[in-house]
């Protein structure tokens, strides 16, 4: 109970937006309950930018496609259960090729989606950060990369559904069974708590502590014989499989992936999330995630063409008046208030 | 005792300007050495030219008997030992005290010795330990950012003691204290000397009197003399680039 008390202020936000969470499903919407879902798998994904940028102060811009590769991976294993997808045969594929039928078994599919996008950051990491392209360049990098992803996506027609993406996918289904929507939810919640608990452990090892040292003053990490290039090629490759679980989780849960999942628009989308929220805690991307998706569904359904407009205003406001955000503006005043105790008991 | 530093001919040219030139430059196995010289003499280029800031133009660096010479920093510092303090602040300012000094022994080692939850039991008191001998215990839990300009300093001095090094350069580490506080800083350093080499710039005289035996003298990117403190301090080219202006505005400040 004592060490209950005892934690920072953003821990019992933490807990409480999982106990909402968790008991969502209650409410007995199914329609909610399906977006919520999907807002879940979000959670995950803003995790994954939460290592790189909000720690390590990375700033990929061009996050998605880590997301949409392994969204795609599974999306293509998802199609090809019943034979070769539409989209191939229309582009005049009559056989399955070889790695469709390796992805086509669900297990195969999900260690892709995981592996291939952490393998992508990690290669990226060892040739850019070794060269020390780091700061704006790596985030102008990081842009161009998403959208030569997204070109090459929407130019593969044939093996990507090109601009229409892939559609019509199962959903979410464990050792063969097809869970319902509120099993589905339970499950996807319980990954969203496991990378949580994955995200937490990680950044509070001392692992944790180079990437906030690499954030605040690099050359300093340097001269105390940090190699930080090692330390931010590996974030990266963490941040990519995180990024890519979430992706193979996407698929099946949204039903379809498209070229928008994985460009420019929604690397900008999760940019703003954290913005929103604050980085650097896992608390601020969990609740920017939550709250721009859930008040630009809210906005959309009330104000109709609106919305967008409604949600920048917002989304300007935050970042102009909380510039760390909604969440690390909350720790800085329970800090402020914590450090002026200790003054009053020491006086 | 042998040298463990010793810079064969070492010339740094910064477009045109010769920043250092031809030094020949040495520091015995145990030496605490104080390097002086006025504003603009080299002294922090010669620091930033052995830990590998900045690579010379030409000449060579030994260290404990291997050419470090153009080597990375963080290779410099982790298989070679040599820990530096800057000058100037240059601390992890939004980190509490502790976190600081736990991550000056956190890098150095393979990514995977880090994912384990914490340092090893050792490390958290040998940084209880530090943060005692540098008297920043009650403050343990205050980001850098919140500490005086003082504790900030001895929080710099704390994190060389945290990454153990086998030599020590310290840039100006009073600059900017009290006297009572550089009279302990000097202290501090003393202590620091057991089983290791110190190389420290100062301005500050009254410290140099207090910690050195050795000093040598730069001035335009040479060295003008070296040798004990009172032939130092009696040598009449010292003297008239240095000393007399040095004792005279007695300046405190705290360089870029
Ligand atoms: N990276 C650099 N590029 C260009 N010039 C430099 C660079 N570093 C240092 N210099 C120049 O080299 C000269 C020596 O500078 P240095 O910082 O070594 O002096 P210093 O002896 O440490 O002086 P101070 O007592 O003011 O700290 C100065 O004229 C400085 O402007
Ligand atoms: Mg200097």
């Amino acid at each position: 109970m004592k060490k209950l008390l005892r934690l920072p202020v953003n821990r019992y936000v933490d807990y409480g937006l999982f106990l909402v969470l968790a008991l969502f499903p209650l409410s007995g919407s199914l329609f909610y309950t399906q977006l919520i879902e999907k807002y879940l798998v979000f959670l995950i994904f803003a995790y994954s930018l939460d290592i790189l940028w909000g720690y390590a102060g990375l700033m990929n811009l061009g996050h998605a496609v880590l997301f949409g590769l392994g969204g795609y991976v599974m999306a293509l294993s998802l199609s090809a259960r019943g034979g070769i997808p539409d989209f191939m045969a229309n582009g005049g594929v009559t056989q399955m090729p070889g790695w469709l039928q390796v992805l086509s078994n669900p297990a195969a599919a999900v260690l892709a989606g995981i592996l291939l996008p952490a393998l992508l950051a990690g290669l990226l990491g060892r040739f850019l950060f070794y060269s020390r392209v780091g700061g704006v360049f790596f985030a102008v990098i990081t842009l161009a990369l998403a959208q030569v992803f997204n070109l090459f996506i929407q130019s593969q027609q044939t093996y990507t559904g090109g601009f229409n993406g892939i559609g019509g996918l199962p959903g979410l289904s464990l050792f063969g069974n097809e869970l319902t929507l509120t099993q589905g939810y339970y499950f996807v919640f319980c990954v969203v708590v496991l990378a949580y608990v994955f995200c937490r452990c990680l950044m509070g090892s001392r692992f944790g502590l180079v990437l906030r040292g690499i954030r605040e003053n690099e050359t300093r990490l340097e001269f105390l014989g940090c190699d930080q290039a090692r330390f931010k090629t590996a974030v990266f490759a963490v941040s990519g499989a995180l990024a890519g679980l979430a992706g193979v989780l996407y698929a099946p849960v949204n039903g379809m992936i498209a070229p928008n999942d994985v460009g420019m628009e929604f690397s900008t989308a999760v940019i703003v999330w954290l913005a929103i929220g604050g980085r650097g805690n896992l608390t601020g991307a969990a609740v920017g995630a939550m709250l721009v998706n859930v008040l630009g569904n809210a906005l959309s359904e009330n104000f109709g063409v609106f919305w967008q407009l409604l949600l920048g205003a917002v989304i300007v406001a935050v970042v102009f008046f909380v510039p760390d955000g909604i969440v690390g503006a909350l720790i800085r005043a329970a800090r402020g208030r914590k450090a002026g105790k200790a003054v009053e008991s020491r006086g | 005792m042998g040298d463990i530093l010793v810079t064969e001919h070492l010339s740094v040219c910064f477009s045109g300007f010769w920043a250092l030139h031809d030094v020949d430059f040495s520091v015995g196995e145990g030496e605490l050495r104080v390097v002086i010289g006025p504003n603009g003499a080299g002294k922090t280029t010669l620091m930033d030219l052995i830990t590998g800031r900045t690579k010379p133009s030409s000449g060579k660096i030994w260290f404990g008997g291997h050419d470090i010479t153009g080597k990375s920093p963080h290779e410099i510092a982790a298989k070679y030992g040599i820990g530096r303090k800057f000058q100037g602040p240059n601390l992890f300012e939004n980190m509490t005290a502790a976190e600081n000094l736990e991550l000056a022994a956190a890098g150095r080692g393979t990514v995977a010795g880090t994912f384990l939850r914490s340092a090893p039991k050792s490390a958290a008191e040998e940084a209880d330990g530090v943060l005692r001998r540098i008297g920043l215990t009650g403050k343990r839990g205050l980001l850098a950012c919140e500490l005086s300009h003082g504790e900030r300093q001895w929080l710099e001095i704390g994190m060389l003691m945290m990454q153990d090094p086998k030599l020590m350069i310290l840039d100006e580490p009073t600059a900017g204290m009290t006297e009572e506080e550089t009279r302990q800083t000097g202290e501090m350093i003393q202590n620091l000397l057991k089983g290791r080499t110190i190389l420290v710039v100062e301005h500050d005289m009254k410290f140099v009197r207090q910690v050195a035996k050795t000093v040598t003298v730069l001035h335009m990117g040479r060295i003008l003399a070296q040798g004990p403190l009172a032939a130092i301090e009696n040598n009449p080219e010292v003297i008239r680039v240095y000393l007399k202006s040095e004792d005279k505005e007695a300046p405190k400040h705290a360089g870029p």
